[in-house]
């Protein structure tokens, strides 16, 4: 039996029969992308959409971290609920002593005529890293509660840890002093001596000094401005002998994963 | 209908467990779906609502990443013909 093989030649067109209707889908999609643009309300309706299921992300990651609580031994909590307690009565100290210091202070302010501390707005946390990217943080509230761009994000009355990069009808996104490439100029609250922190990124801040400037573990660095706040501890100093420099190691003054609600002071914009 | 349920899949859970879970879905969306457009939108969407840093790339960084992706799997899909499951 003879066989007749045609060999089909196989046309490997780039832009093939389909590149019309592709051209069509890609012309929709520019098109939703302009809309979305240039319709300023597009991003509070995303957030508005997303909000409940951001919320949902947060109550799934809190409930993760009680599950190591279901399989710890019985002892080990006696001892965990007694620690709580000793820290809860030296809190309550704590806060008695807080409290005369925060009304001397506040009577030294009217002596001396100092402002006081501007009006100080309390946000709840909705979501953090991981289910948002590293260094920033969204917040429950937004321009219809008065937040704005730049609006400055603190964890206590004199603890600086970012500002408002975006806002949203309902949200606002935080990006903390660490986020990557964000600069700040302070000082070290010890000698006053200027320097300037750059975010790396993960909750840490570095800058890089010449090897006699005075710092040490454990110095606070303070930003200027209307409000002396603390932004960064030194943790760790590393020296460069031979370029003649050294790296301070910095991180932010609060652990960002164990608090839940943040205060938002409102800058003036000129 | 299984190309839509992926595309609410795609936005929906980076959303509620982790923003980069995009990636490894745009790039499963690639695989199984044939030249699925709607990750740019996804893409688009998401970069709304998160923040990545200031400039063009930052602020369009899953949408870029989207486009680039389609590009490639447009010229890709001319020369290998890898399975469409969806």
């Amino acid at each position: 039996m003879k066989m007749t093989f045609q060999i089909k030649h196989t046309k490997h067109n780039l832009l093939g029969s389909n590149y019309l209707k592709i051209l069509i889908i890609f012309l929709i999609i520019l098109v939703v992308f302009l809309v979305f643009s240039i319709l300023g309300s597009a991003r509070s309706l995303v957030s508005d959409f997303f909000s409940p299921f951001v919320k949902g992300g947060n109550y799934f990651y809190k409930s993760l971290e009680l599950v190591p609580q279901f399989f710890a031994d019985r002892n080990k909590i006696i001892s965990e609920n007694q620690n709580l307690l000793d820290q809860i009565e030296n809190n309550r100290l704590d806060l008695i002593d807080y409290e005369s210091i925060k009304s001397e202070n506040q009577r030294l302010r009217e002596e001396l005529k100092i402002k006081p501390v501007g009006n100080l707005v309390s946000v709840s946390i909705i979501a953090r890293s991981p289910q948002i990217p590293l260094d920033s943080l969204l917040l429950d509230n937004g321009t219809s509660n008065g937040i704005n761009n730049d609006d400055l994000v603190l964890a206590g009355e004199r603890i600086l840890i970012g500002k408002i990069v975006k806002t949203s009808k309902n949200i606002a996104t935080v990006s903390l002093s660490s986020f990557a490439g964000t600069i700040s100029y302070g000082f070290v609250a010890r000698t006053k001596e200027p320097l300037e922190i750059k975010g790396i990124g993960g909750g840490g801040l570095e800058v890089k000094i010449p090897i006699d400037f005075d710092i040490v573990v454990g110095d606070k660095i303070m930003v200027g401005g209307p409000l002396e706040l603390v932004v960064a501890v030194v943790g760790a100093i590393e020296e460069d002998r031979s370029s003649g420099f050294k790296n301070a190691m910095m991180s932010l003054p609060v652990n960002i994963s164990k608090i839940n609600t943040v205060f938002i002071y409102h800058t003036i914009k000129e | 209908m299984f190309r839509i349920l992926f595309f609410l899949v795609t936005i929906f859970v980076p959303v509620v467990f982790s923003w980069w879970l995009f990636i490894p879905l745009a790039l499963l969306s690639v695989y199984l779906v044939k030249l699925p457009f709607e990750i740019i939108l996804a893409g688009f969407v998401l970069d709304l609502f998160y923040y990545f840093g200031n400039g063009f790339f930052a602020t369009h960084l899953l949408t870029l990443f989207s486009i680039a992706l389609i590009i490639l799997a447009f010229f890709l899909s001319k020369r290998i013909h890898w399975r469409k499951v969806i």
